[in-house]
């Protein structure tokens, strides 16, 4: 797999990776970051260091098989309501570490496990990155959690 | 051309600089936001001088301390690295790069590194941001903001 991910940061709030092009492909390339309690990187076994706190709560969730599942208990997609206000969430970010000429963009998103093509991870939400083709390129991720609605 | 840099804001936990790729080179370009101390030209971003004002507050602590390698700079900068128990009341910022135009192919990175080995001997011993910007298309200028965010508590 081109794409790698490395644990690089974790609080009980955030959890911290970078992603490194490793191969050089023709075509834009996909890394699943599991959520099954696997060996790392897996978001449930990276959490699981602070394991009362909420980021471990949250990614522990069991989810139907569905993307908007997965959206709405990760990210807080579709809590548009004033009584969603309390519903736990996190923010997820993609920043690159450097670029070069004609790479395409990163990207980040999240779905449930099976659809991502992780059968480990099913009924549990995973991260989905995509990448450039062009080999050491680096780019943080970043799933912090919202703990107050203040943020 | 090198990358310009305008100050925007300075808080006790934030530094916030303007990027510009001046657009008068169509490949990507590269810039640093240096770490001298000493009273930047214009368009120049010099991160102790700029948090200078919040002298004994986290912004200033964080870019007055030294580092010996680019590692150690990701550490403090990136939170790098930093993935015990014992880790979470470690000093870090992060930074964020975030592109106010767009052009069809090259995108906006950050990264960080010790002063001397970034190519800023004056800036040896501390951390320097480096900031890779695209390339100009058609002569067109780019823009990005750059957050240096201090870590101010681990439920961030």
């Amino acid at each position: 797999m081109p794409l790698q991910a490395f644990l690089v940061e974790r609080t009980p709030y955030r959890l911290r990776y970078l992603v490194t092009q490793t191969g050089q492909i023709h075509e834009i390339d996909t890394l699943v970051i599991p959520n099954a309690g696997g060996p790392s990187p897996d978001l449930r076994t990276d959490a699981s260091l602070f394991r009362n706190f909420p980021m471990h709560a949250l990614v522990s969730q069991t989810i139907a098989i569905s993307k908007n599942a997965a959206l709405q208990s990760l990210i807080g997609n579709g809590r548009t309501s004033k009584a969603d206000l309390e519903f736990p969430r996190t923010h997820l970010y993609i920043w690159a570490r450097n670029n070069a000429s004609g790479t395409v963009n990163w990207a980040i998103d999240v779905n449930e496990g099976s659809l991502a093509g992780d059968p480990a991870s099913i009924n549990h939400a995973v991260l989905v990155c995509m990448g450039p083709t062009l080999s050491g390129q680096e780019a943080y991720i970043d799933l912090v959690y919202e703990h107050s609605f203040h943020r | 051309m090198a990358l310009l840099f305008t100050l925007l804001e300075v808080t006790p936990y934030r530094l916030r600089y303007l990027a510009n790729a001046t657009g008068s080179d169509n490949n990507p370009q590269s810039g640093l936001i240096v770490n001298r101390n000493l009273p930047p030209g214009p368009n120049v971003g010099d991160l102790r001088f700029d948090s200078r004002i919040w002298r004994n507050f986290p912004i200033h602590y964080l870019v007055s301390t030294l580092v010996v390698n680019q590692t150690d700079a990701r550490r403090i900068m990136q939170g790098d690295g930093l993935i015990s128990t014992s880790d979470i009341e470690g000093i870090r910022a992060h930074i964020y790069v975030t592109s106010l135009t767009s052009n069809f192919t090259a995108i906006w990175s950050c990264d960080v590194n010790e002063g001397a080995a970034a190519g800023d001997p004056q800036s040896a011993g501390f951390s320097v941001i480096i900031v890779n910007a695209p390339g100009g298309q058609g002569g067109a200028q780019q823009f990005a903001w750059v957050d240096i965010d201090f870590q101010h508590t681990f439920d961030r």
